[in-house]
């Protein structure tokens, strides 16, 4: 445990040292408060583009996060400080979880800097109390980071450095689409993710009322997907060779 | 080889966890929003939303860019409305602001998308979109419809708040439509027509408050307003309009039976003061009240003695 936690508490702060994390969230500011803009051009949906921005450009932000995963790790197998750090007693399972764990933080981290940017932009903006729904949203958002991150860790281990951030960005893209192959069993949900039961965007802009009984078993089933995709990583990992 | 062996239950028991609880959540989300299964099943990356907002604003530009929606362009503005549609079936404008172009060069198309807006589960506090719906069968279909337009009228006054608030406006719309279904059906005067479904609509809502019938339209004052106008358009008609002995007949029926206590003329329908013995409107003679029993003074409204002699009433 206390290797997964030294792994993750390097990762999480090596990354959030680098500028460029607050700029992306910054950028994420500037982009939501544009929305105001649009009022006349949406004919008076400028409130409901804002809070559609926001989730947008956190799940985006979110996947950036994520997709830095994919070249961290083969980067750090490449140069040979996988190999420094894989020295006993620290096992490749402790390396991929604390990695796991770290990147999951730093996302916590950027996801929530950029939501409450966002309510504090909407509050300011139109003097409404910030909704239920639109919290629940933002969790579901941060939520998704869990078999995102759990997905890139996969794919960095299993393919070429190149081709993982973009399988991972394609699995990702085409996850949330996934609920066409409801009918399968075990398949849905349980190899193949459906990103699409954090999806409450839409729901956030019309105020419509989720259960928070919900965001618990949406967060229980992304623990699930990502022992899943953690544990055939680490599978895949344990027979490869390491220079 | 044991590291292996626990990798590999793990996998096992999280990828059946997983399945169980991502068909639980699966169900659960389509109670929780039942419009995502209309959603376009595009792979999207889950920015349906997010899509539709932009397609609002290009659509907005789109229709900015035309003089007119006609047969030639009105294609192309049905799939830029299908397609907002599949994207986010619960914006609201797309019915009210984005049919309505549609609403001339294709009505029928028009119907169709804002009845599948008042099936919406989402929309079903809006009164307008059914409104609407009514509207473009009376107003653009040929021949129009009235007899299913009278379902979206009705739906729009339940959705405007219920019987007695409900909108004045939707409530003509109602109450015309069925009178032109009754006018077809019995061979009547637009006019008479009206006179008969106002005249229903007061005995059924009467009938309802006493309890004999289950369910009833519209009581309310309004009701009693519009009636009144109906009754005085037929007994003092403009010139255009030449009544039928049956609908005089009616409208002298309505008088003894809803305006009894009304105190009104019954040649011309028009409200005459205590102490009048002839109509001011049209002169007829008319039956005299008001006034003091014992000295025949015309009494004030409300009053409980005899202002002349004091006599107590």
């Amino acid at each position: 445990m206390n290797e997964i936690i030294a792994i993750a508490g390097s990762t999480w702060k090596n990354v959030l040292r680098l500028k460029v994390v607050y700029f992306l969230v910054f950028c994420v500011w500037v982009l939501v408060t544009s929305a105001l803009n649009y009022d006349v051009l949406s004919l008076g949906l400028h409130k409901e583009l804002l809070v559609d921005a926001s989730l947008l450009l956190n799940t985006i932000a979110g996947v950036l996060v994520i997709i830095s995963l994919t070249f961290e790790i083969p980067k750090e197998l490449k140069e040979g400080v996988a190999s420094t750090m894989l020295s006993k007693p620290l096992g490749r399972t402790h390396y991929l979880i604390g990695k796991l764990v770290g990147y999951v933080v730093v996302g916590v981290i950027v996801c929530s800097l950029i939501a409450l940017g966002s309510f504090f932009i909407f509050k300011i903006s139109f003097s409404e109390p910030i909704g239920m729904i639109m919290l629940q949203s933002q969790i579901m958002v941060i939520l998704s980071l869990i078999p995102m991150a759990a997905l890139a860790v996969l794919f960095s281990i299993a393919l070429p450095e190149i081709v993982a951030p973009i399988v991972t960005v394609l699995v990702v893209w085409f996850a949330h689409s996934s609920a066409a192959l409801f009918n399968i069993p075990v398949v849905y949900g349980g190899i193949i993710p459906d990103l699409d039961l954090f999806n409450f965007k839409a729901d956030a802009v019309y105020n419509t009322a989720i259960t928070w009984n919900y965001v618990i078993l949406v967060a229980l089933w992304g623990i699930a997907y990502a022992l899943f995709a953690t544990a055939l990583a680490s599978l895949i990992f344990s027979r490869k060779d390491i220079r | 080889m044991k590291r292996n062996a626990i990798h590999v239950v793990i996998i096992i028991v999280a990828v059946l966890g997983g399945w169980l609880l991502a068909q639980n959540l699966h169900q659960k989300q389509l109670e929780l929003s039942p419009t995502r299964a209309t959603l376009s099943k595009l792979p999207l990356g889950g920015f349906h939303k997010f899509l539709s907002d932009v397609e609002w604003m290009f659509f907005v530009n789109y229709l900015g860019s035309l003089n007119t929606v006609d047969g030639d362009n009105v294609k192309q503005v049905v799939s830029r409305l299908e397609r907002l549609m599949s994207y986010d079936p619960n914006l609201s404008k797309i019915y009210q602001e984005g049919a309505a172009m549609i609403s001339i060069a294709d009505p029928v198309k028009t119907v169709e998308i804002l009845d599948a807006a008042c099936e919406n589960p989402n929309l079903k506090s809006n009164s307008q979109i059914p409104f609407y719906a009514g509207f473009v069968m009376v107003q653009h279909m040929t021949p129009p419809n009235h007899k299913d337009a009278i379902r979206y009228f009705k739906m729009a006054i339940e959705r405007s708040g219920g019987k007695d608030q409900g909108n004045a406006y939707y409530t003509s719309y109602y109450y015309r439509a069925k009178a032109k279904v009754l006018a077809g059906e019995k061979k009547l005067d637009d006019r008479h027509a009206l006179l008969q479904v106002l005249f229903n609509e007061w005995d059924d809502a009467i009938l309802n408050s006493r309890g004999d019938v289950p369910t009833s339209e519209y009581n309310s004052q309004d009701l009693k307003e519009r009636l009144l106008l109906a009754v005085r358009n037929t007994k003092n008609p403009p010139e255009d309009y030449k009544p039928t002995a049956e609908a005089v007949k009616l409208a002298d029926e309505i008088t003894k039976k809803v305006f009894s206590d009304a105190h009104l003329c019954h040649s011309c329908a028009t409200a005459y003061c205590p102490g009048d013995k002839f109509c001011g409107a049209c002169g007829t003679e008319v039956i005299v009240y008001g006034l003091c029993p014992f000295c025949k003074e015309v009494l004030t409204p409300g009053a409980k003695f005899c202002v002349k002699t004091g006599q107590k009433l």
